[in-house]
């Protein structure tokens, strides 16, 4: 039986105090344990930023790669190796930004791993300019004038992009976020989680009072109102079940418009999950490469113990013989 | 008289045929136990610009190719006036009829140099006007005064002919126009058909009725042809060695190279010379076996060159021999990681294929000048190891020791291959599997304790794990790490992360073999060293054969690593020769650069050539020949090639 405390390291911790990334961590870190995924047969890759030192804090096998690249590492391993359980813990500018063309072309695949965005509005590692994320004429601490481009949904992106689990947490509704990440991972497919989180360095205007709702005063009790809601309290159905086109089209539709719900009120929860979709290692064992599902490539015996090629090469060669 | 080679060049406009044509050609020859080299010349194009092919054969072993040509079948205007003045006397040129009377001016492919450099070889001036006048009847016309044989063939004629007497719509043998002009080329030179026809049935085995069309055009254009047979001065017999050779091009080498080496993962994103490459290996994905093999090669098209080559060393990192294959403008996006894998100790292997640069330069011919930036490729001092094949066969092996070299001393491995020799065509001895010997380097075992993939070791090579190994938890990061690969930015083990990171390139240097890293041919102490690497191996080998039957004492030294550079063993070479003279394929001479920097030797005698076209082995030989009468002579700047 593998505890929390297993998948914790003991490096020295250098986020800011207050950081959402603690949350999104030990949501991590809750879901692997849950799930029993043992260290070793875990990846937990990430690009670079404050999000990229994610993996050096968890006891697995940890890929701090490059800025915006992470997802695309992540891919050439499960490939290479579809037994192991692949996470990519994102930056919101990492993903969205310099990394938007894997982000985009990701989707299209369908590749079984679960993406987690670390989703603060800003570029905190590099003192708070605006992400990705950011809205159209916001202006938090970091920025010298108001942020003169508009944002990006990540939600509505994932969607249109092909993602088949697309779900949003918040960093300090830890339960809530370990169960989406849990649900990500055992989804077959590419899955993404935007988490909003706040940044308290850089970011003075989405900070947990905001997300806790502390300026929203409910008129009856004068309490505060909580800005995120949990979307399944809803009765919001986001799951595909027959696979139909018109179904899909459907679910995805209705993802999107629910995902531009923002303000006062701010979903979190799964929007979108279709299980209908073949994987990229599905689609080339089904249709071209069957034993990649059963040998993976790693395994794959190359040499014999001469060390000359154990793969019979003659039928290959005969094509070229003359 | 029967000449010793034969050189044939087939062209027309791009999506003619000319690849189909040149496949044929040179598998009828290599059916009549000849050995061939072939080099394609084409544009960026898809379909309508001047493309052609040069197939070399010979009895012996053919490396390069030379600037005469003695047969040429045209497809097109262009292919004339971009040729027939190529074609020695008593050569032949293949044309159809209907074109002798277009206009220079009628050509609208042709580029107004172009149409200079004609006007030049007429002695005409070029004014003003007076271009559109000169026809191609005129070309040719100066062509057979000059001893060429015209050899006009009909092929809409001999199409009705064929069609009326198999009964089927002449129109479907306008395809065979291709093996019109194969069967005509090798009537001139009086060649067996009987090759032509076994090549034929090999091409279309299993489409019956498309190989008897074939059959039958074939005769019919090679009956026909024969009539211009007496007036050709050259016969090509077939040969007698009936060794098995392999006929195919260099990414097939590479590529055969690397699933033989194991490799079993690449990534790419589509970049001309390079993309057949792995576009071959998803072809050949269970290697010929069908889906039921349990040996594959995972290839996946990625959305850049930055996921390609990050998606190689995921894989890499998961245990699987991985790389990617790319030309200049995919390379340049690589660097970052390049560097990632640098310092991350990963297995990795780049092909680069090299074309004609800066950015996208010439997408589809052949240069020499990605040297220094793949040696320089990545910010910061990181080890990895650059070397370069210097022909098709090399190819093949040194595919696989790229792999040994990336695991061995888990750094990123860059093999340079050229585009000549990535599209270029060869019969060579079929690949010896034996050779090809399989070393993984140092792979955890057990477990014992916390995992330190990043141990300091003697030799810098720590034992790795691959991701899903038990006992082998581990971190990377681009971040400068401790043994375990978690983050550190102290003095002191950056100091010994640096070091035993370099140290791996030492240990690499005393590891691979000199055979490896360079090549001399030649005599002991020649009066003359040439220096060159890649491509330039096959024509420097044969200006070597030339100029030592004209009595000169010349060697030829082939570099081919150029990291770790075997900096000794060229100082060696260099000081037992009278004069150095190198031969590159780019502007700036990179390889005398290399060695400048790394022997303090200056050569001071350059040979360069960068229209994108590879060297030829007479305008070598003519260069060296200069150079070699006139001591004063700095540089040479080939161009020959349309």
């Amino acid at each position: 039986m593998l505890k929390l405390t297993d998948y914790r390291t003991e490096i020295h911790n250098n986020w800011c105090p207050g950081c959402g990334d603690f949350g999104i961590l030990s949501a991590v870190q809750m879901a692997l344990a849950d799930l029993q995924i043992p260290p070793h047969q875990a990846a937990v890759f990430s690009g670079i930023g404050c999000s990229g030192k994610t993996p050096h804090y968890i006891n697995a096998y940890g890929i701090h790669t490059l800025h915006g690249r992470g997802l695309a590492f992540a891919q050439g391993a499960k490939l290479a190796n579809p037994e192991l359980e692949v996470l990519l813990a994102a930056g919101d500018g990492d993903f969205l930004g310099i990394g938007g063309n894997h982000a985009l072309h990701a989707g299209r695949r369908n590749i079984d791993l679960t993406v987690i965005i670390h989703d603060n509005f800003v570029y905190g590692l590099t003192k708070g300019q605006a992400s990705p994320t950011l809205g159209l004429g916001v202006k938090t601490k970091g920025l010298a004038k108001p942020n003169i481009q508009q944002d990006i949904n990540p939600i509505s992106l994932a969607v249109v992009a092909g993602y088949t689990f697309v779900a949003r947490g918040y960093a300090y509704d830890t339960r809530h976020l370990k169960e989406l990440i849990k649900s990500g991972i055992k989804h077959k497919g590419s899955a993404l989680i935007d988490v909003l989180q706040p940044c308290p360095t850089y970011d003075d205007i989405h900070t947990k009072d905001w997300y806790a709702g502390t300026d929203l005063k409910d008129p009856k009790t004068g309490r505060s109102m909580p800005r995120t809601y949990h979307l399944e309290d809803t009765g919001f159905d986001p799951v595909v079940k027959t696979g139909k086109e018109e179904e899909v089209v459907q679910k995805m539709t209705q993802a999107i418009t629910k995902s531009f719900e923002w303000g006062d009120r701010i979903p979190i929860g799964v929007f979108y999950q279709n299980s209908f979709v073949p994987t990229f290692e599905e689609r080339l064992a089904e249709t071209r490469i069957p034993a990649l599902l059963k040998t993976p490539a790693a395994s794959m015996r190359i040499a014999n113990p001469d060390g000359t090629p154990s793969l019979d090469m003659t039928p290959l060669l005969s094509k070229f013989t003359v | 008289m029967s000449a010793d080679r034969v050189t044939w060049v087939v062209g027309g406009p791009q999506g003619s045929g000319v690849d189909s044509a040149a496949t044929i050609y040179a598998r009828a020859l290599a059916e009549g136990k000849l050995q061939i080299y072939g080099e394609r010349e084409y544009y960026s194009n898809i379909k309508g610009e001047h493309s052609y092919y040069t197939v070399v054969a010979s009895e012996g072993r053919v490396r390069s190719r030379p600037s005469s040509v003695h047969v040429l079948a045209t497809f097109d205007e262009e292919t004339i006036v971009k040729h027939a003045f190529d074609v020695v006397k008593g050569g032949a040129i293949i044309y159809d009829p209907q074109v002798e009377n277009t206009l220079l001016s009628q050509i609208p492919t042709l580029e107004a140099e172009a149409v200079g450099r004609v006007l030049a070889r007429l002695g005409r001036k070029e004014e003003e006007g007076k271009v559109g006048e000169v026809s191609v009847k005129e070309v040719l016309s100066y062509a057979e005064s000059a001893g060429s044989v015209l050899a006009p063939v009909p092929y809409s004629d001999l199409t009705m002919e064929v069609g009326h007497k198999l009964g089927v719509d002449p129109g479907r043998l306008t395809r065979s126009v291709n093996v019109m002009a194969v069967a005509s080329s090798l009537s001139l030179v009086g060649y067996p058909l009987e090759f032509l026809e076994a090549a034929i049935q090999k091409q279309f085995s299993g489409k019956a009725a498309a190989a008897n069309e074939n059959v039958a055009a074939a005769r019919a254009s090679y009956e026909y042809a024969s009539r211009f047979r007496p007036r050709v001065s050259f016969t090509l017999g077939n040969g007698h060695n009936s060794e098995q050779r392999v006929l195919l091009q260099g990414t097939q080498a590479v590529a055969l190279g690397k699933i033989a080496a194991g490799g079993r993962f690449q990534s790419y994103y589509p970049i001309s010379p390079a993309t057949d490459e792995s576009f071959f290996l998803e072809e050949y994905e269970t290697f010929g076996r069908g889906n039921t093999s349990s040996d594959y090669f995972i290839v996946v098209q990625s959305e850049d060159e930055i996921a390609a080559v990050t998606m190689a060393i995921g894989a890499s990192l998961a245990g699987v021999r991985s790389s990617t294959a790319t030309s200049g403008p995919g390379f340049s996006l690589m660097m970052e990681g390049i560097g990632w894998a640098g310092i991350n100790e990963v297995p990795l292997v780049i092909t680069l294929y090299q074309r004609g640069g800066p950015s996208t330069g010439l997408p589809t011919r052949s240069e020499q000048a990605d040297l220094l930036f793949a040696l320089n490729a990545g910010h910061g001092d990181f080890p990895k190891i650059v070397f370069a094949s210097g022909d098709i066969e090399e190819c093949f092996y040194d595919a696989g020791k790229a792999f040994n070299y990336a695991e061995k001393y888990q750094m990123p491995v860059i093999h340079l291959v050229e585009k000549q020799l990535a599209t270029g065509t060869v019969t060579i001895p079929p690949f010896d599997l034996s050779k090809v010997n399989i070393e993984r380097g140092k792979l955890l075992s057990g477990s014992n304790g916390p995992f330190r993939r990043f141990k300091i070791t003697e030799d810098g090579v720590s034992p790795r794990s691959i991701l899903g190994q038990e006992g082998g938890v581990g971190w990377y990061t681009g971040d400068e790490h401790d043994e375990f690969g978690h983050i550190t930015e102290d003095p002191d083990t950056r100091k010994r992360m640096m070091e035993k990171r370099m140290r791996k390139l030492e240990l690499a240097a005393r590891e691979i073999p000199l055979q490896d890293k360079m090549t001399y041919y030649g005599p002991s102490r020649p009066d003359h060293l040439i220096v060159g690497w890649g491509g330039t191996k096959g024509p420097a080998l044969d200006a070597l054969d030339i100029l030592s039957a004209r009595g000169f004492s010349v060697g030829f030294l082939q570099l081919k690593m150029m990291q770790p550079f075997p900096s000794d063993e060229v100082t060696k070479v260099i000081d037992s020769a009278g004069e150095v003279i190198s031969v590159e394929s780019n502007f700036t001479g990179q390889l005398a650069q290399l060695i400048a920097q790394k022997t303090g030797h200056m050569i001071k005698r350059q040979i360069h050539k960068y229209t994108g076209r590879p060297i030829g082995s007479d305008e070598l030989v003519e260069a060296l020949n200069d150079m070699f009468r006139e001591p004063d002579r700095r540089l040479e700047v080939l161009t020959v090639g349309a």
